[in-house]
């Protein structure tokens, strides 16, 4: 068993931990925000600077991760932060921060993506469903990320359906919870429930091939 | 390779839910219970734990050093652009004087964007209805019928502030009380003196009394006239493509103009008037101008503040009942609408008009609001029903969205309201290409709630990208229009309002 772990732990150790920096649950991070919202609105410029910075890492990191793009996820994240900051007045703060701003982002990711999808000839697609890299799919620069094994989850994850892929994104590598999910992708919970596992699974047949399963296999 | 779902075990579903820690006692038990007695479920939550720790343990990706320098730049030029092209249209000068040289990062935006603003604006309402009302500085007959106030902080105002209000509106001119009892009392009751002409429409703005401006989000509106109306209604981006809000007033009888062209205008606007003097040389009502005209010149001449750059903004000057019906169509018509936030005058927006309680003004109870039954066709829609209504982010609501609620429009339009004169006068705003479709092929198309992955509706919206073709359709047929203006009736059972349409935003919060 890998890790060691017992078959009936509930949840990623580190789950909580991931969903703790995340906008939605605890108020200290929320309220950082809201303090920081609230000497923007108030003429703080550099209130802009410190919300960039609480937030860019894991919204770029997230965005790279949906878009199989690094390009790609820099400008979607670069439009999502200005927009979001010039728009501080529209936030309501019904919700988290760092929720409206990743609404923003992967709405905005989600429309490049199907624009991109829209210019790609099918011909190019494997017809056994296998991982094939497409326009969406890992740049040459990605290689600069790391290695091959990142190359190759990219071009799975890139098989996925955008709103699939997207919610396997937020949960896997922002930790979000179903609800925060939820509330970004404007889904019932039981939706977040269902893609995430049609997700899961279908990224793990793309990825058997490639010895991702190695323990199970 | 068989398609995958085939290969999929429901059962597996909470498999993967129980290693998100996402599931309820029952079905974690259920799924424990599984795990304990079949091999190859435990087989598949570590196949499931296995390709989460793959995922997880990949290298982050880092963003360029540069993004926040790119970022903030950006945000800086775009701040900037608005100071450049968001000049007031104001009389007051301690209003709008530091407007430049204030601190503020928002100084530059426009009045009334803020949907939040519209829950604070209670205490500014109060303050500023203070200030314009009662203070010695008010604008006499025949002077600004528009005013831009320095506000107090809201979260700071006193409650001094409120108390003198209170004590002042025993002799106040304006019927405050009118409009929170109910619509219909603010409709039928004249409450601006021959005298005393209220402002039609009062900004405030979110400099403190030492000009400084500590939040410029207090930049909001309120009608003191209370026979205006302001409304806000956001629509789904393809329904806002497609002018839906129009169908909707001409399902209901009420004749949209096509533009803010001079015969567009309400009647007994003055014509003398250029289109920067307008509102603040308007007559007053008691002066034989009507409430429409002037609701008319306030919105041209403030245009920019009264919302989004590409918003539609609209004077209705209609029955109450068939305004009415307008919004209560809006309401039960999930598919189209996200939100209808409706100011009446003097009274806080998103108050609820019935009831008047401060606690009702918070999402949570807008949200509540929202899940009452709809109004049966037949007699006037209840207020609660409409007022303050916001459907963001519910989309467990989606059940309630039924085809009938669309036919329903149809059928209204044989009602008795529709016979009434009814008209609309489009501020601006272009009237969009529309295309005819079926009524229940528009219902069933899936735009809204639940469909395909939440983002159908909000993809163009996100680019700021406006197709020039709708894809949707109109619930209206030819049929149902009508261009024919009927003629003035009793002011007494109208309802005026300024109309401000907006598409739904990507920056709209969840």
């Amino acid at each position: 068993m890998a890790h060691g772990k017992p078959i009936l732990q509930v949840a990623h150790p580190d789950a909580a931990t991931a969903a703790g920096d995340t906008a939605g649950t605890p108020s200290t991070e929320r309220e950082i925000d809201n303090r920081l919202i609230d000497a923007a609105l108030a003429g703080d410029r550099s209130a802009f600077g410190q919300l960039v910075e609480r937030h860019q890492d894991r919204l770029v990191n997230a965005l790279v991760r949906f878009t199989g793009s690094p390009e790609d996820a820099h400008d979607i994240a670069q439009d999502a932060l200005v927009q979001a900051l010039t728009k501080l007045d529209r936030f309501r703060r019904d919700s988290a921060f760092f929720t409206w701003l990743y609404r923003i982002a992967f709405n905005r990711a989600v429309s490049v993506s199907r624009k991109r999808r829209e210019r790609v000839s099918l011909d190019g697609l494997r017809e056994d469903g296998g991982v094939e890299p497409n326009s969406t799919g890992p740049r040459p620069e990605e290689h600069t990320l790391g290695c091959e094994r990142v190359e190759l989850v990219h071009q799975a994850l890139a098989t996925l359906a955008e709103d699939h892929r997207q919610v396997l994104v937020l949960r896997e590598f922002d930790g979000l919870d179903y609800q925060q999910i939820a509330e970004i992708v404007e889904v019932p919970v039981g939706t977040v429930r269902s893609r995430l596992f049609r997700a899961r699974s279908q990224l793990r047949e793309a990825l058997e091939p490639h010895g991702f399963d190695e323990t199970n296999g | 390779m068989p398609p995958l779902d085939d290969n999929l075990n429901p059962a597996d579903e909470l498999l993967s839910a129980y290693l998100d820690g996402e599931l309820s006692d029952a079905e974690r038990t259920a799924v424990e219970k599984r795990l304990a007695s079949d091999a190859g479920a435990r087989q598949t939550l570590e196949q499931l734990r296995e390709l989460s720790t793959t995922l997880r343990d990949l290298p982050p990706a880092k963003p360029n050093p540069s993004l926040r320098d790119a970022v903030l730049q950006q945000v800086e030029q775009d701040l900037d652009t608005r100071l450049a092209v968001s000049p007031r249209t104001t009389n007051d000068a301690n209003a709008s004087a530091d407007s430049q040289s204030a601190g503020g990062a928002f100084a530059s935006l426009p009045f009334g964007r803020s949907r939040r603003g519209w829950a604070w604006a209670a205490a500014a309402v109060a303050a500023s209805l203070l200030l314009v009302v009662f203070s010695p500085d008010q604008p006499q007959p025949g002077q600004a019928d528009i005013d831009v106030l320095a506000r107090n902080d809201v979260e700071v105002a006193d409650s001094s502030t409120v108390n003198a209000l209170a004590a002042a509106g025993a002799d106040a001119p304006l019927e405050m009380s009118a409009a929170s009892d109910s619509l219909e009392a603010a409709t039928t009751e004249s409450a601006i003196t021959p005298d005393a002409p209220a402002p039609i429409v009062a900004f405030t703005d979110g400099a403190d009394e030492s000009g400084s401006r500590e939040n410029r989000l207090g930049a909001e509106y309120f009608t003191a006239d209370p026979s205006l109306l302001v409304v806000r209604v956001e629509l789904r981006n393809e329904a806002f493509r497609r002018n839906h809000f129009d169908q909707v007033l001409m399902t209901q009888g009420i004749t949209v103009a096509p533009s803010a062209a001079e015969d567009a205008a309400p009647a007994s606007l003055d014509e003398n008037d250029s289109q920067q003097q307008v509102a603040a040389s308007a007559p007053p009502a008691a002066n034989g101008q009507s409430t429409a005209a002037r609701a008319f010149a306030f919105a041209t001449n403030n245009r920019q503040s009264l919302g989004d750059t590409e918003a539609d903004v609209l004077v209705v000057d209609a029955p109450a009942s068939q305004f009415a019906a307008c919004l209560d169509d809006l309401k039960n018509d999930f598919q189209n609408c996200n939100a209808i936030l409706v100011c009446p005058s003097g009274e806080a927006p998103l108050a609820d008009v019935r009831s008047n309680q401060a606690d009702k003004r918070s999402s949570a109870m807008r949200r509540k609001a929202a899940n009452k039954s709809a109004a049966s066709g037949d007699g006037e829609p209840a207020l609660e029903q409409w007022f303050g209504y916001n459907r963001s982010g519910t989309a467990g609501q989606a059940k309630a969205m039924q085809p009938s609620n669309l036919a329903k429009q149809s059928a209204r339009k044989s009602g008795g309201s529709a016979q009434q004169p009814a008209r609309a006068y489009r501020v601006s705003g272009s009237q969009r290409q529309q295309l005819p479709r079926s009524i229940e092929e528009n219902a069933l198309s899936g735009g809204g709630f639940g469909g395909s992955g939440g983002f159908d509706s909000g993809l163009e919206s996100a680019d700021g990208i406006r197709s020039p073709v709708a894809r949707d359709s109109s619930v209206v047929s030819e049929s149902e229009t009508t261009r024919e203006i009927p003629p003035p009736t009793d002011e007494s059972s109208r309802v005026q309002a300024i109309v401000i349409v907006e598409a739904e935003d990507a920056a709209s919060e969840p």
